[in-house]
């Protein structure tokens, strides 16, 4: 198992936005996490990466414990992250911000990061760009830029946060295709996401939460087709997911997080 | 001619004031600290290449071999020790633990070295120079001065844009979380920059030491015309840090030519009319950032 989590828990003042969540992730595969919005999502990847630090339970990367590991010595034993609002280097070309990846998140050295750099650029379709100043890039380019850095770091572990939210249905194939492939690739995949039917075509298991709490977990289809699932995202009706009353159990025809 | 002249000694001070000002221009860009010990630090700097020649006979540009590297070992320790502690509790405590470390410096050096003006001895090099003709001259020490300047500056902008070290000062100075998932970690990237600013600090304070005089107290004087350097060619922008040392070189002397008092107030009034007119400076800051 290389991501095993148990029994995490994080509080900010009297609010506990993570609760006792506990999940496990293979090797080569994906986990998809729905939820309202405020259902600690965005906060559970910041727990797992180390930008925040858990105030109860266990982290364990391949069996070694990082709960309270900083998150530079975690980006280096294999955790890579992409932000929901890309957060690029703006003043750095964007072959450097995959560079900086590279070099000091995978260790590699000159030619080498170089090399993984451009596979990276490539593999993202972003090389026409790498020359550019990453604060000029457009929003697709900025996702993609997000993908790239976070692959240069040879992640075992991706975490991706909305990274198909504020794209177009004609610019969705394309990234799911990624995000696929570097699962195939043996990496294992935690993806947030409102836009349900891209998760559908990359998730193995998915994962629910609501208020901080896993509501649901398991197959995907069965995932959303559980009461309480269909019932936390009618009841908060949140970005255009109201169609999820309409989910049916084979999953397809499933809404979009854009409301189209 | 004198004109000629009072522009061409304004270059040479205005390396001195690069210098000066090259260590504070390069923790503000990454750290965002305003170290208010800069100028104390310099002196320090000076003070141990006062011991370096006297105790071991060292000429002191050969002290420079011991003086740099005590620097950049003490940068090093102050921003794992000291700085990065107070970064963490908001903007205003770097610069109260700056200003309480400048404090302690000048009163640390009042006690061990009392209060009499000192010199580095230069001997020759601080004497001769290269006549030119037309009553100019260009001593050699103020020439090796602004050599060395440029020569820095040049080389920190150098390693900022092309080394890993420096796209890792960058892409931390820019965003340190992200950063920091990009596997950089952000205490060992701001305390290498410290080091590599407290290095040309060392620069700085021996060459000053060797043009002129100094005692414990100078500190906050120097601290002021780095400051000035810095903000005339722009916040964060070593270019402009070079640009704002000259300017501010040249306004002193060419004032000195007017009026021999009107030197340091000329640039003043350089400094604030280029604060009112241009506050971000005469180069924008995208070096660094």
């Amino acid at each position: 198992m290389l991501l095993s989590v148990r029994g995490l828990s994080r509080s900010f003042g009297g609010l506990t936005v993570v609760d006792d969540v506990s999940l496990q992730v293979e090797e080569g595969t994906a986990v998809g996490v729905v939820g309202p919005n405020g259902a600690g999502k965005t906060t559970l990847l910041n727990l797992l990466d180390g930008v925040l630090t858990a105030d109860a339970g266990r982290i364990e990367l391949d069996g070694r414990d990082v709960t309270r590991a900083p998150a530079a010595q975690r980006c280096r034993a294999g955790v890579g992250r992409t932000y929901q609002t890309p957060r690029p280097f703006s003043g750095m070309t964007v072959f450097e911000n995959v560079l900086v990846g590279a070099v000091h998140g995978a260790g590699l050295r000159k030619g080498a990061a170089q090399r993984r750099a451009l596979d990276c650029l490539g593999r993202t379709g972003l090389l026409p760009r790498a020359n550019e100043l990453a604060g000029d890039l457009r929003l697709l380019d900025r996702k993609r830029l997000e993908l790239a850095r976070a692959l240069a770091c040879g992640p075992r572990l991706l975490l991706l946060d909305e990274i198909a939210g504020g794209l177009t249905d004609a610019e969705l194939p394309e990234l799911i295709a990624i995000v696929r492939e570097v699962r195939d690739g043996g990496t294992a995949v935690v993806w947030i996401e409102h836009i349900v039917h891209a998760l559908l075509e990359v998730a193995d298991r998915m994962l629910c939460l609501a208020q901080g709490a896993v509501l649901a977990e398991g197959d995907p289809a069965g995932v959303l087709a559980d009461a309480k699932v269909r019932e936390v995202y009618l009841g908060s009706s949140v970005e255009g997911l109201g169609g999820v009353a309409a989910v049916p159990a084979a999953g397809d025809g499933l809404p979009t997080g854009d409301g189209s | 001619m004198t004109w000629v002249n009072a522009v061409v000694q304004g270059l040479l001070l205005g390396g001195v004031y690069a210098l000066f000002a090259c260590g504070l221009s390069l923790v503000f860009g990454v750290l965002r600290i305003v170290n208010l010990a800069h100028g104390d630090l310099t002196v320090l700097a000076a003070f141990l290449a006062l011991v370096a020649t006297s105790t071991l006979g060292l000429n002191p540009v050969l002290a420079l071999v011991v003086v740099v590297p005590v620097m950049a070992a003490l940068g090093f320790a102050l921003q794992r020790l000291l700085l990065h502690r107070s970064l963490r509790a908001g903007e205003l405590a770097p610069l109260l633990v700056t200003f309480g470390l400048s404090i302690v410096l000048q009163n640390a050096l009042l006690q061990t070295f009392s209060a009499d003006t000192r010199s580095l001895p230069a001997g020759d090099f601080g004497t001769a120079g290269l006549e030119l003709g037309g009553g100019i001259a260009v001593g050699w020490l103020g020439l090796s001065t602004l050599v060395v300047a440029v020569a820095v500056l040049a080389g920190l902008q150098l390693v900022l844009a092309r080394t890993p070290i420096g796209r890792a000062m960058r892409a931390t100075s820019d965003d340190p979380e992200t950063a920091a998932l990009m596997g950089l970690d952000d205490r060992r990237v701001y305390a290498v920059a410290t080091a590599i600013a407290l290095a040309t600090v060392a620069l700085a304070g021996v060459f000053y030491g060797m043009r002129g005089t100094f005692t414990p107290t100078l500190g906050p004087q120097l601290l002021i015309f780095a400051f000035e350097a810095v903000i005339i060619g722009g916040l964060g922008s070593l270019w402009g840090t070079l640009l704002g040392g000259l300017v501010l070189g040249v306004a002193q002397t060419v004032g000195a030519q007017i009026q021999p008092t009107y030197g340091v107030l000329a640039g003043h009034l350089v400094f604030l009319v280029v604060l009112a007119a241009r506050p971000s400076g005469l180069l924008r800051r995208e070096e660094v950032r």
